[in-house]
């Protein structure tokens, strides 16, 4: 996605200070023969050796690892929080209708009592346009990761569980979606889809669905190699119910962390083609579209306190939820210990 | 052996890349000998249809698209119509002066941090550089763009602002670069961040190493053992990552073409993209996934050149 930054692949695990290259996807026993875990974990190792009923399993890792995460997991998880309600309340909240002109402010368009923020050259309320603007980027965001979570997640299990015909083809083909630079293959397909609110999600789920099943696939195989797999085959359980009760439990937490940077990733992807103007058309408020706005007013106009709260207040807006979303992901990464290795 | 199935698997995902773009930039036949005659009359659109094989099936399309893009016939784009070779060889050594200045900058820049980063590594300069790259990671370029143009061009004037005239490199090199400056660093910053941090966790790792001691106790000078012995073995996963990173840098240059009205690939293709001309994206479209592709392969090949560990059978 757009920005090709790709935090999956870039970042390193912060607390680590690096060095051990484990490669491990899961979060079991592999990591504590590493010595890297406190001492108890090994005795969840064992237990999930003997293969436990995968709740019991997955609540006691669970507790053990919530209380890891720092303060500033929970203000990052605050502020995502916050900008959910912003876009979903946005209706209700005391604010102007985003596409209301107000025309005694397009003279004066700096920050006043009435218009906060101050308005933007068609007379429009930017506060009011901030607000309303979470609601393409948060739906576009969370929509299309959804999709490629399932469909990325459903084909990733399947090809690292059977291996084979179906692995190499699915292979091919993720890897032929790679080979676009995200951002280009977004405006390809804007090309043939369109631009309302739902084809852009589905554009950003086509670009993404490759990245996560890659993902779920290692995470798969990894899995798919622990003793707890053999003993659920030796007791004769099929394969659907392996991937159901056994697999899916250890290739979600995975899925989730990945899909929390995912959503970053989409929502910059559709930030970048909202900025080209290729997305959401007007006269709808997307971050976007409206930091295209104050970077034309900055630099065209001579800057007054109006342009610059035009081009600052969607970049803060934007930039503090993928910060905080980015944030999420990578404590939940290093503390699930999901590695960057499973790409 | 490994090296001519790493081409093999290129070509067919160069084979299937041509064939993914053409089904997506590719609409029902007649629709495109309509619009190139607009209003010309039949005769034109049976003539046009003819001509780009509008009324044979897909495939047949395909491969005579493809035959084409082998000799070099690009078509036309689709109002004016010039021949769309001309264009993009207007338009590419902006795009790549972009590309290949940003990694520059981004090199200048990070080695030397992430290396004092490591040296003194949860010191103060550490943590300070490390917050400031994860931070950067989540600042998109398209707001890193208008910034850079408010901070410098505009409220400093240090730089020229967008939409400046740009002499060409070969003719007035020292003005090129100042101009290229700004659009080069928006590209710059988010590779500055991510080299940051992987060459500094890589060179913690290296700096443990037992011939690091040993290069310590001969006597050697840091700088030395820095550039000398612990820079090479550090730079793999960057080199990795380097190739993955040329498509952020492609959509990178995209948005710095647009924020700093440059006539790169970026721009034609969003011009493309937003006039639905077909032919013209299929064509940047299909140029740059080669770019892509062929950069990650050689990639390949630098990787080991570099660490000769790889050379036999890495992917094995």
């Amino acid at each position: 996605m757009a920005d090709e930054r790709d935090p999956g692949l870039a970042g390193d695990d912060l607390r680590s200070g690096g060095g051990v290259e484990v490669g491990v996807a899961g979060y079991g026993a592999s990591t504590a023969v590493l010595g890297q875990e406190p001492p108890e974990a090994r005795g969840v190792a064992t237990a999930r050796g003997r293969a436990l009923p995968a709740a019991d399993r997955a609540t006691a890792v669970a507790r053990r690892r919530w209380r890891q995460l720092s303060w500033g997991f929970w203000v990052a998880t605050g502020v995502v929080v916050l900008w959910i309600l912003v876009a979903l309340l946005a209706g209700v909240l005391p604010i102007d209708n985003p596409n209301n002109i107000d025309f005694s402010c397009l003279a004066s368009s700096s920050p006043s009592g009435a218009h906060l923020l101050g308005c933007d050259p068609a007379g429009r309320d930017t506060l009011a346009r901030v607000l309303y603007g979470s609601r393409v980027s948060l739906i576009i965001g969370f929509a299309s990761i959804a999709i490629g979570i399932v469909v990325g997640g459903v084909l990733g299990l399947l090809a690292g569980y059977f291996r084979g015909a179906i692995d190499e083809v699915l292979g091919v083909v993720s890897n032929v979606f790679l080979s676009f630079p995200s951002l280009v293959l977004g405006l390809v397909i804007v090309t043939y889809i369109g631009r309302s609110l739902f084809d852009i999600t589905l554009v950003i789920a086509i670009v993404a669905w490759p990245l996560l099943f890659r993902v779920v696939r290692a995470a798969t195989i990894e899995s798919a190699q622990r003793d707890y797999v053999l003993a659920a085959k030796a007791l004769g359980a099929r394969p659907s119910r392996i991937l159901r009760t056994v697999l899916l439990s250890d290739v979600v937490p995975v899925a989730i962390t990945y899909g929390l940077i995912g959503v970053a990733l989409a929502i910059v992807g559709e930030g970048a083609l909202s900025f080209l103007g290729l997305s959401v058309p007007p006269p709808t408020a997307t971050w976007g579209n409206m930091i295209a706005e104050g970077a034309n007013s900055v630099s065209s106009v001579a800057s007054s306190g109006a342009s610059l709260s035009l081009l600052l207040s969607p970049s803060i807006a934007m930039f503090s939820f993928i910060l905080a979303i980015n944030f999420m992901g990578d404590r939940l990464r290093s503390v699930l210990d999901v590695r960057q290795g499973v790409i | 052996m490994v090296a001519l199935r790493r081409v093999g698997e290129g070509l067919v995902t160069l084979f299937l890349v041509a064939l993914v773009t053409y089904f997506f930039t590719s609409k029902m036949p007649g629709n495109e000998a309509a619009v190139i005659c607009g209003p010309s009359g039949p005769a034109c659109i049976r003539h046009e249809t003819a001509l780009l094989y509008l009324n044979h099936p897909f495939f047949a399309r395909f491969f005579h698209w493809l035959g084409e893009l082998f000799q070099g016939h690009l078509g036309l784009t689709l109002a004016p119509p010039i021949p769309i070779s001309t264009v993009l060889l207007a338009a590419y050594p902006i795009t790549l002066e972009l590309i290949i200045y940003s990694q520059v900058i981004a090199i200048v820049v990070a080695i030397p941090a992430a290396m004092y980063g490591a040296l003194r590594a949860n010191r103060m300069f550490d943590k300070v550089s490390t917050a400031a790259s994860f931070a950067t990671l989540s600042l998109p370029n398209f707001i890193v763009g208008p910034l850079l143009v408010l901070i410098f061009a505009v409220k400093l004037a240090w730089f020229p602002g967008p939409a400046s005239n740009v002499p060409s490199l070969w003719s007035d090199p020292g003005q090129n670069l100042y101009v290229m400056f700004l659009p080069s660093l928006t590209l710059a910053v988010g590779s500055i961040a991510v080299y940051q941090r992987l060459l500094r966790a890589d060179m913690i790792a290296t700096l443990e190493e037992d011939y690091i001691l040993m290069a310590r106790a001969k006597g050697l000078s840091t700088a030395r053992i820095l550039f000398r012995h612990a820079l090479r073995p550090s730079t793999f996963s960057t080199m990795t990552v380097g190739g993955v990173q040329i498509g952020g840098l492609i959509a990178g240059a995209i948005i710095a073409e647009t924020v700093f009205s440059l006539h790169g690939l970026g721009s034609v293709l969003t011009a493309a993209v937003a006039a639905k001309d077909l032919p013209t994206v299929q064509a940047v479209t299909i140029i740059v996934a080669v770019f892509y592709i062929l950069c990650n392969l050689l990639i390949d090949f630098l990787y080991t050149l570099i660490d000769p560990r790889g050379r036999r059978g890495r992917r094995a």
